[in-house]
């Protein structure tokens, strides 16, 4: 399947929200996972603009206005890309 | 005049005793936390 | 239908202050605070519209979607597909929406839109979301939506107003959606969509005064001592200005006394007034100053926002014993009532993991402990009151409860084996709040209420029915010792001597720690009206603190009946007896088996006997 490649070559170039730096802006691309329709109720979506306050077991972001902190497994599953100052 | 003291006390007590039985009879029974003012306690 | 009341319920996001609207609206008091998952279930109340017609308002547990699993989600998800069978379908739905948080809130609401309700758009906190720098439109909310929007600050009670207005009779005709309905991705975009038209955001965010608490409050090293710190705080206030009202209490107890005995010769009667009833209750009445402190510091800790911080902090270590951290706020509140506390478990996902939580609760020491702890601490530290060391004890006793909860819930959590679908943790920090006071103070004066209802109902009973057992039958004697040995306290501790002997108390203990089993705050009253027996016969006698009576109590041989590991062996007992049945019923109801409230009871009365034999034992066999 061709078209698979493509998305996860895309995907790859993306970081996950949990290796992504402390105290920058980054926007959500891609969600996918076990977990993806939990982060999508909790307001995750593709396009928004996150920005993540701390690092640890469990991560603080800033995800449109609200504070969430989720678990460095569910942070895996967020593809994120940094946003231009 | 002791008298009417132990009658008044245990008249008290059977007082009480019966309104335990009625309100558990009822349902209310069974103590509480005392302290829990909401939450269906 | 013309007669019946039209039904308006309260829909939302947690934390998006349905409960505070639901307060301001109807007059009432519900709980609130400033966490997601303080509602778990259905409150219902009434009010007036401008035209005088009369609604019933119903408050919905918070829910991010209609699809949630845990159970006080599914109640909201019931009451909207008017599936629930206590609720009828609503007629209208008050969609309550903090408006610094459009893009997530919005989702439930377009939800909503498609089941065919009539749906009005509460926009609330907006003042905070402009303070943000958002930049706000209602009217575009409200064209694109096609549903009346109202701007509101339920907390100040502002746009309420408009919002009865806005419920206009008759109800207006549910809204069609402009997204293909059922289709996830659809209604998603759409609410992206609608949501960046009707606020605009700043390009940069800023950091915000809550980022700078938080920096520290959830720093891994700094965030704790700012916990611990916190607890230690409220413990030492609960002594430190707990001593002026409870010295109040105590003068008018010995007035009252006072008074009858002026008023009455000396008799039976006499004596159940003073000795019993005045004596017993007076006892636990005197702890309200302290109850009052802790209830006020709770209040205080919920509606700022700390709660969540706290269960962010606890994660680390929960997820050691297989809990999340989100079950940590059930546990905090059951530090206030274990009733409360495992009623809140139903906002956790996890089937299992509720029931090991709900299992742990009553171990959090509850403040009906309180009155209980605060008679036997200060006997370890030779009757002083206050102080720092005894704050430290009284955070060690609670902290030992905490950790042995937590060891069960690991073992328990064992063996119920893995979930069947992975839970992660995630939670809602939200921003800082100043308390409000107003709520917090009737808060903390109907938990006093209930308190001195307890004492008024409950323990007066108790404390009839004690007077009696431990007057009843007379002996001829004149001997008070001989004549307290031939009632029923006397046969009854006779009896349980040898039982509780090895744990360092003797049979009027024991009888004392019988009576508690029906509230835990008993206990006290009880000793008080105990170890009065003996020394009450004569006219000149002093009135002397219960803790003093008891420090001079001793065996049949001379020896010290109080002795430190015999307090240390009480406190332990208390520490885990499940000693209150509204819990058992409440955990029955909750597990839905009654198997599950009576193993609890069993495994907590013997865990309770076992742990507190150890301790006596143990000390006793250091110490000599």
């Amino acid at each position: 399947m061709p078209s698979t490649t493509v998305q996860d070559l895309k995907i790859d170039s993306l970081q996950s929200l949990s290796q992504a730096q402390v105290g920058c802006d980054f926007q959500i691309k891609v969600i996918e996972g076990p977990g993806c329709d939990q982060l999508r109720k909790l307001g995750f979506c593709e396009t928004l603009q996150v920005r993540k306050l701390a690092d640890g077991r469990n991560l603080i972001c800033n995800v449109c206005g609200t504070r969430m902190a989720v678990s460095k497994e569910l942070a895996e599953q967020v593809k994120v890309t940094p946003l231009e100052a | 005049m002791e008298d009417w003291q132990s009658v008044a006390a245990i008249a008290t007590v059977a007082l009480t005793v019966i309104i335990i039985i009625f309100r558990a009879k009822n349902g209310k029974g069974g103590g509480g936390c005392g302290t829990c003012g909401d939450g269906g306690c | 239908m013309e007669s019946s009341q039209e039904t308006i319920a309260l829909a939302g996001n947690p934390n998006s202050g349905k409960t505070t609207l639901f307060n301001a609206l109807t007059g009432s008091s519900a709980k609130v605070g400033n966490y997601a998952g303080v509602t778990i279930d259905l409150k219902h109340g009434e009010f007036h519209t401008p035209h005088g017609r009369k609604l019933t308002l119903v408050d919905l547990p918070g829910c991010y979607a209609l699809d949630d699993s845990s159970p006080d989600q599914e109640i909201a998800r019931a009451v909207l597909k008017g599936d629930h069978e206590k609720c009828p379908k609503p007629d209208l739905v008050i969609s309550v929406i903090d408006a610094s948080n459009l893009e997530r809130h919005l989702q439930l609401t377009l939800q909503i839109i498609e089941l065919d309700i009539p749906v009005i758009v509460a926009l609330n906190m907006v003042d905070m979301a402009e303070k943000s720098g958002l930049r706000l439109d209602p009217v575009k909310l409200s064209e694109e939506l096609g549903v009346p929007v109202v701007p509101i600050r339920a907390d100040k009670g502002k746009g309420l107003i408009e919002l009865k207005q806005a419920i206009a009779h008759p109800l207006p005709p549910a809204s069609k959606p402009h997204w293909k309905t059922g289709d996830e991705k659809d209604r998603r975009e759409f609410g992206l969509n609608v949501a960046q038209i009707a606020a605009r955001r700043p390009d940069r965010q800023t950091s915000s005064s809550s980022d700078k608490i938080d920096a520290i409050a959830l720093h891994p090293v700094l965030g704790w001592f700012c916990f611990l710190g916190i607890m230690f705080a409220l413990f030492w206030s609960i002594f430190s200005f707990s001593s002026i009202p409870m010295g109040w209490i105590e003068s008018l107890q010995e007035l009252l006394v006072g008074q009858v005995e002026g008023a009455m010769a000396e008799g039976d009667f006499r004596d159940l007034i003073t000795h019993g009833i005045i004596e017993g209750v007076g006892a636990v009445v005197i702890f309200l100053p302290q109850i009052l402190m802790l209830f006020f510091f709770i209040g205080l800790m919920e509606s700022s926002g700390y709660m969540a911080r706290a269960a962010f902090l606890m994660d680390g270590f929960m997820s050691k014993v297989g809990l999340s951290g989100k079950a940590f706020l059930p546990l905090l509140s059951s530090y206030a009532c274990a009733i409360p506390g495992v009623m809140a478990t139903r906002t956790i996902d996890s089937a299992k993991e509720r029931l090991v939580t709900i299992f742990v609760a009553p171990w959090m020491s509850c403040s009906a402990r309180l009155p209980v702890y605060l008679l036997l601490v200060p006997m370890l530290l030779g009757g002083s009151e206050g102080g720092v060391t005894q704050a430290a004890i009284f955070m060690a006793i609670y902290v030992v409860g905490t950790l042995t909860a937590f060891l069960v819930a690991r073992i328990l959590r064992g063996r119920l084996g893995p979930d069947e679908v992975e839970h992660h943790f995630m939670l809602e920090l939200p921003p800082y709040r100043l308390p409000q006071w107003g709520y917090i103070f009737r808060h903390v004066l109907d938990r006093g209420w209930a308190f001195l209802k307890n004492a008024g109902t409950i323990i007066l009973a108790i404390m009839i029915l004690l007077w009696a057992a431990s007057t009843y039958p007379k002996s001829e004697s004149d001997d008070p010792a001989e004549q307290l040995a031939h009632t029923v306290v006397g046969r009854v501790s006779a009896a349980i001597e040898p039982i509780v002997k090895p744990l360092g108390f003797d049979g009027r203990t024991g009888t004392a720690i019988l009576t508690s089993f029906a509230a835990r705050e008993v206990f006290v009253g009880s000793m008080a009206q105990l170890f009065h027996v003996e020394e009450s016969d004569e006219e000149t006698e002093t009135r002397t603190h219960i803790r003093e009576r008891l420090a001079n109590e001793t065996w049949a041989d001379g020896s010290k009946m109080f002795t430190p590991a015999a307090v240390i062996s009480l406190l332990i007992f208390y520490i885990y007896a499940l000693q209150c049945l509204p819990t058992s019923a409440v955990v029955a109801r909750e597990a839905g088996s009654w198997k599950w409230a009576v193993g609890q009871f069993i495994f907590m009365t013997v865990f309770a006997g076992v742990a507190s034999l150890i301790v006596y034992q143990t000390i006793t066999f250091f110490t000599g």
